[in-house]
């Protein structure tokens, strides 16, 4: 089965997970940088079985509306780890996974619905330009929490 | 006299931009591209220090490209200076590209007529060989004789094809040399593996392009498409003139002619090898020396 955001619907449908009353949500905060050129970072939210496998991308913040003939996609093996893991066979923009570059602040991004069947890890993963690079991966299990140093701040699954 | 044969074979190696004395390279400044529109910078050179350019440039006419479904791209346009040459490369197909510079020849020494003559298969145009040639000649350095104070002027090699039948003590070296990257663009492919099979190529086990420190990778390399078993590979990390010697690592591939290597640190690596057979496609070269270099990025994880 295809994981999308779109995915609980189809679950629910097919009884393969257990039905969630409410879809799982992943909470990413982008901490404020003291720079003077600051630009925001290419985030990449992605799901690994933790047998190993190919990863599956949940979201990804990069300048897609650029207008350029990349339409953004220039910089985005930047974000190096989701790059290799899966992100340069996506076609992008995709459905459901793609959006534009988030301010600093707290943001809710709803997992698939048997993210926390317990089989992945979630690694969420930002880059900056003129800045750093920085992953932080957790369980993928409500509860589960971590946090960056420089690039990410809090990260939680709920 | 064998100083000599040695003598021949380095200065023809400087003629050709073999790697017999020093390391050839191809640098890009990136492996790893997305998006449709990226340009690729590659760095073509033949140094002591490997990724410094402190030496001779790799001429462009001897690197061919080939584009990721493994067909032959057009001829690099850019320049050639004193130490490198330098061109654009424009990733207009998302896959594996490859960057190579083939170089086979064949250099050594004959007696014609009495007389011990330098043979080589290249012609050497407007360098002119030889110590005190131009070629030689520092365009900063003081004026140079040619050739040892008193002595004759040395004679340029004789062609090859130019060899008369009655040409005897011949020792001839036939020289294999191949240096190559590979850059890609979004996902990694393997179409430029194979083609040309002379001398020692590398077939992946582990993508040269998708390399991480944390991860050992495995190659499998040929020698005339065939398996190379026991073939001595070394492993020289960039940046040796921060440290008191080339600190190569060497490996030895199994019988299928493979090879698994971890990698000390993430950063730019010259995985090269090397071989001797008598396996010479010139009937009269006894020797075949081959050698390979490939540039390699190592990610860190």
């Amino acid at each position: 089965m295809r994981l999308s955001p779109f995915a609980p619907s189809l679950a629910v449908l097919t009884g393969l997970a257990a039905a969630p009353t409410m879809a799982a949500t992943v909470t990413v905060t982008i901490p404020r940088q003291s720079v003077a050129e600051y630009q925001k970072p290419y985030v990449a939210v992605y799901l690994e079985p933790t047998a190993g496998g190919p990863a599956k991308t949940v979201a990804l913040w990069y300048a897609m509306n650029k207008p350029d003939g990349d339409h953004g996609t220039k910089w985005l093996n930047e974000v190096r780890a989701w790059w290799r893991k899966g992100g340069r066979s996506l076609s992008l923009p995709a459905d459901g996974i793609s959006g534009a570059t988030r301010a600093p602040g707290t943001y809710s991004i709803p997992l698939p619905a048997d993210a926390l069947s317990g089989a992945y890890k979630l690694t969420i993963e930002a880059a900056r330009e003129h800045g750093g690079r920085e992953f932080v991966t957790i369980a993928a299990k409500a509860g589960a929490s971590g946090s960056g140093k420089t690039e990410l701040g809090a990260v939680a699954v709920r | 006299m064998k100083l000599k044969i040695l003598l021949a074979l380095s200065i023809a190696t400087l003629a050709a931009s073999s790697a017999l004395a020093d390391h050839a390279f191809l640098m890009p400044s990136f492996s790893n591209f997305s998006g449709v529109q990226s340009v690729v910078q590659i760095d073509a050179a033949q140094a002591d220090n490997i990724f410094q350019f402190d030496h001779r440039p790799i001429q462009l006419d001897q690197i061919k490209v080939y584009r990721p479904d493994g067909s032959e791209a057009e001829k690099p346009q850019g320049s050639t200076s004193r130490f490198r040459s330098t061109f654009d490369l424009k990733l207009d197909a998302p896959g594996t590209w490859k960057i190579a510079a083939l170089n086979v020849m064949v250099s050594g020494t004959a007696v014609i007529g009495g007389e011990e003559r330098r043979v080589s298969s290249m012609r050497f145009g407007r360098r002119p060989g030889g110590p005190g040639g131009p070629a030689m000649q520092r365009p900063d350095g003081p004026p140079r004789a040619p050739g040892a104070p008193g002595e004759p002027r040395r004679q340029p090699p004789i062609l090859l094809a130019d060899l008369p039948a009655d040409a005897t003590d011949l020792k001839l070296t036939e020289i294999v040399g191949r240096t190559e990257v590979f850059v890609t663009v979004n996902a990694p492919t393997t179409q430029v593996f194979g083609g040309d099979p002379r001398g020692i190529t590398l077939q992946p086990i582990t993508h040269p392009t998708d390399l991480v420190s944390n991860e050992p990778a495995k190659f499998k390399f040929l020698i005339d498409g065939q398996p190379a078993a026991k073939l001595k590979v070394t492993l020289i990390a960039g940046g040796q003139r921060f440290r008191d010697s080339e600190a190569g690592i060497d490996f030895t591939t199994d019988a299928q002619g493979v090879v698994t290597i971890k990698w000390p640190a993430p950063g730019y690596y010259l995985l090269t090898a090397s071989a001797e057979d008598n396996k010479a496609a010139e009937k009269r070269a006894t020797v075949r020396r081959l050698s390979y270099g490939a540039t390699l990025e190592v990610a860190a994880p």
